[in-house]
């Protein structure tokens, strides 16, 4: 709410350059993001692609303050879901490879005996 | 007594201090978010980068907030820095998982020789008894 009385105080005020540079950072990370974080990180991620798409109707409006805003959280949303998904398919790798050290630990002490 | 808060309020919505509970909240969220990821040796050691930009997102969340800008671009910053220091601890979270990973190789290793000397010294043993 007080985004949009901001942004309808702001619109009047045509000094306010289109932020393409950060629509474009945006949709960069939410591409860059899609193929993991939608599976590993789906709430995460359609937070961010939400607000990509705030970002994109509000340029098209020359809401040149909404977009920008919702422009940089859906980079930084789409950002933070990426480190998740990442995080995610690292642990569960971790995990595997240290069950597997240990399955073999324990293969040799009982081969040892 | 109330007189005088009021005129107080009067001179800070006046002055554009527009000190609102959202922008409180969400600074106090962010603050809160950084001071954890700051204080983390993990994040130290291997989020450094991602750390420093959560800090510089933060001290511009600060300066907007004192100067009494709009609470909804000082929320807006405000979120901006508290994403920043989530990226910088997640971060650090995958890189340590990631070298765990780099030296399994060895780890599986060390396993196997260790195994091989239970059976060198088991066989050496076997050989001194039998004599």
């Amino acid at each position: 709410m007080a985004v949009a009385a901001l942004a309808a105080g702001l619109a009047a005020c045509a000094s306010v350059p289109p932020p393409r540079a950060q629509l474009a950072a945006a949709r960069a990370m939410v591409s860059q993001a899609q193929a993991a974080a939608a599976r590993e990180a789906p709430v995460e991620f359609s937070i961010a692609q939400a607000k990509l798409a705030r970002a994109e109707q509000a340029m098209k409006r020359d809401d040149y303050v909404n977009a920008r805003i919702y422009a940089e959280q859906a980079e930084v949303d789409a950002k933070y879901a990426w480190t998740l998904a990442e995080n995610a398919r690292t642990q569960r790798a971790a995990d595997e490879v240290g069950k597997s050290i240990n399955a073999l630990r324990q293969e040799l002490q009982r081969r040892g005996r | 007594m109330p007189s005088k808060a009021l005129l107080l309020a009067a001179a800070l919505v006046a002055a554009g201090c527009a000190v609102t509970p959202e922008a409180n909240r969400s600074m106090d969220s962010a603050r809160a978010t950084y001071r954890q990821a700051a204080a983390s040796r993990e994040v130290q050691l291997r989020a450094p980068v991602e750390l420093q930009v959560a800090e510089r997102a933060l001290a511009e969340a600060e300066r907007l907030w004192k100067s009494g800008a709009d609470p909804a671009i000082v929320a807006h910053h405000a979120y901006v820095a508290g994403q920043r220091a989530r990226i910088a601890t997640t971060s650090a979270d995958y890189r340590k998982a990631e070298a765990a990973l780099a030296t399994s190789g060895e780890q599986r290793e060390r396993v196997l020789i260790e195994a091989r000397d239970r059976e060198l010294e088991a066989q050496s043993r076997g050989g001194g008894s039998s004599r």
